[in-house]
């Protein structure tokens, strides 16, 4: 692991077990992603995408493999250690945003804050800061249910935001929003990136996402097939094959 | 130091409980129709409970109280074996409504009497007789030494007899009613075969139909009547000193071993008991009523985390524990029982306070009984005493019910794998 990795995956595996049936749905993944950087995960429906970011999110667990992010091995933890895994070192944007529909767009926000132990000021503080930096400020007292696919991603960013993780997993951010709202959605997670050093993980299979990506991990079935890294490689990657 | 930091430590945990409260309150209402329904079952268990309980609670109240003021005395001695050469004839004490071991001879007293910590000892014949053609009890005493004994004789009208064998009484008003008698009224008094005539000085009221219903007449004139001189069906015995009744009672006995010495301490503790007994069965009636509502809230728990298992993948996703998520949902739990609790409370008390007052207010009680105004003896309706500890009892044990119920639904939420629970749809 080089110094400026940030997470690190060596030869994952992981299975699942459908009935009868095994599913291989990672087979010896192996990957690097630097501080501050914006990785994708590109690949088809199925090749293992959503997987990866679970098994680096620690919502679930490898089979085998190492997993380091932040210089935590993901792998061995357990209970209470995982919990505070997913609540301190990394942000999770899920593909169906994923807000808790009983709370509204400021205690959805405060909720990673209040699970962390945060004072009530410190929090406040907190959340008008991230409200503004994704720019639903005037959304605080709305509840999800009223709120639009892109107005819901932002939400979903502020929450991952919340307590400073060292890296956001965002699993297919343009999947239920338009052309438009990706697109602003994108140059959110751009600015995030540029403005706070923040690292994402982007899980995705629309180029339109992947193109702001400064290096690209393509997985199928499970396996990592390729790698591109730097924009001009990204933008032929994505030009040929994408 | 530590002080301000054990303070804030409170705080913050008083603050993630209302979070967590108010959470599990907005999940609730959310179904409002299903929580109705739930709520309605653990308040008719407390409603239940608490209404049974406040009951038993009042009945050893008035038991109590009515123990205390019929129960002026320390020891009763009564004569519980046959014995040879005391009693008159068989055929008198048939006729006078007594077993032949119901009697002793008048001499006990004196020997009673002289026991250091007797403080005062009042001799009793009771018979069945008739007054004008009532049945009733004939309790022969000297009225003063009774009264100041037992001290729990109302005299509303007149007064008591003074003589120790004239042919006066004080009935009670229950009887005065019945035979629509006051004072200086001449009734016919019958004791067996003999039958005369009485009259009224006094009437007594207890508040107690049945116990109104007795006719007090002087020892001797009682004995003569009944034919049962020199003899006494009971001794009430008060002591000095309350705690040496038991001592009294050991030396009664020592001295008559045939007689059967009753402290009242002894009876209270039983009356106490048999209340027990029925508080525990009504409990248990009110418990499985309860049990059923905890079933309800456990069905609508265990249906509240299947609907939310995506709400429980993402919380847990974002770094929530098992402890957080099993508190959420117990205390959605406890809510329920809480509010189910205090609703149940609510609607006991309209039923063993309101429903009867309004009832009596009707003017009577005419869908279970005969109307108030018709029933001259007074259908009294005692108040049901509602205790802190009844209230207390009742919303801890619907609390506690709906936390029961909510352990499994909580425990099984607690367990979820996040990365399954997040994909449920």
């Amino acid at each position: 692991m080089s110094s400026a990795a940030i997470v690190l995956l060596k030869d994952v595996h992981k299975t699942y077990k459908y009935g009868k049936s095994y599913v291989r749905a990672l087979r010896g993944v192996s990957l690097e992603v630097s501080r501050g950087s914006t990785v994708c995960i590109v690949g088809p429906s199925g090749s293992g995408k959503t997987t990866l970011l679970n098994i680096i999110g620690g919502i679930d667990l490898p089979d085998s493999g190492i997993v380091v992010v932040d210089g935590v091995e993901v792998g061995k933890l357990r209970g209470r250690d995982l919990a505070q895994y997913r609540l301190r070192k990394v942000g999770y944007v899920f593909q169906f945003y994923n807000l808790i529909p009983t709370l509204t767009v400021w205690e959805n926000v405060e909720l990673p804050l209040s699970l962390a132990g945060v004072d009530r000021r410190a929090r406040e503080e907190r959340v008008r800061e991230l409200m503004d930096a994704v720019g639903i400020s005037h959304l605080a007292n709305r509840t999800p249910d009223t709120l639009s696919g892109g107005e819901q991603q932002r939400v979903a960013i502020a929450r991952a935001l919340a307590n400073g993780p060292a890296v956001v997993l965002m699993d297919e951010p343009s999947a239920n929003i338009d052309v438009d709202n990706t697109l602003k959605i994108m140059e959110l997670v751009e600015r995030l990136n540029k403005d706070m050093k923040q690292t994402f993980i982007i899980a995705t299979h629309d180029p339109l996402v992947a193109r702001y990506c400064a290096t690209i991990y393509k997985i199928r079935d499970g396996y990592i097939i390729s790698r591109y890294e730097g924009r001009d490689a990204v933008s032929k990657a994505l030009m040929g094959e994408l | 130091m530590f002080l301000l930091e054990f303070f804030v430590l409170v705080l913050a945990v008083c603050e993630a409980m209302v979070g967590l409260v108010r959470v599990a309150y907005r999940n609730l209402i959310k179904r409002k129709l299903r929580f109705a329904l739930t709520v309605a079952g653990i308040v008719v268990g407390v409603a239940l409970i608490f209404s049974l309980l406040s009951i038993t609670a009042t009945a050893e109240q008035v038991a109590r109280q009515q123990f205390t003021r019929l129960i002026g005395y320390d020891i009763a001695v009564i004569n519980g074996t046959l014995r040879q050469g005391r009693l008159q004839t068989q055929r008198q004490t048939t006729l006078i409504g007594l077993g032949a071991q119901s009697l002793m001879t008048e001499d006990v007293v004196g020997a009673m009497s002289s026991i250091p910590e007797v403080y005062a000892v009042a001799p009793v014949l009771t018979v069945r007789g008739t007054v004008s053609g009532i049945a009733t009890t004939v309790q022969g005493v000297v009225f003063q030494s009774y009264t100041d004994l037992v001290g729990n004789i109302n005299v509303v009208e007149g007064e008591g007899f003074s003589c120790y064998d004239c042919r006066e009484v004080v009935i009670g008003k229950g009887l005065a009613l019945e035979l629509n008698a006051s004072v200086g009224s001449k009734l016919t008094l019958s004791i067996g075969n003999t039958s005369v005539e009485v009259v009224v000085t006094g009437v007594f009221e207890t508040g107690i139909r049945f116990q109104e219903m007795v006719v007090y007449a002087p020892l001797r004139f009682v004995q003569e009547a009944s034919g049962l001189e020199g003899y006494i069906t009971q001794v009430l015995v008060k002591c000095q000193d309350p705690k040496s009744a038991q001592a009294v009672a050991n030396a009664i006995t020592s001295m008559f071993p045939e007689l059967t010495v009753v402290t009242m301490a002894a009876s209270l503790q039983r009356v106490e008991e048999a209340i027990n007994i029925m508080t525990m069965f009504f409990l248990s009636i009110g418990l499985v009523a309860l049990t059923a509502g905890g079933f309800g809230v456990m069905n609508t728990m265990f249906m509240a985390v299947a609907e939310r298992t995506r709400e429980i993948g993402i919380l847990k996703s974002i770094g929530a524990t098992d402890s957080y998520i099993f508190a959420l949902f117990l205390f959605e739990s406890a809510l329920i029982g809480l509010v189910g609790s205090v609703t149940g409370l609510f609607v006991g008390v309209f039923f063993t306070r309101v429903v009867p007052t309004l009832i009596s207010l009707t003017g009577g009680v005419s869908a279970f009984g005969p109307r108030l105004t018709q029933n001259p003896g007074g259908l009294r309706l005692v108040e049901v005493a509602i205790t802190p500890e009844v209230v207390l009892t009742s919303i801890t044990i619907g609390v506690l019910v709906a936390v029961v119920a909510g352990l499994l639904p909580s425990y099984r939420a607690a367990r979820m794998k996040p990365a399954e629970a997040v994909r449920y749809v």
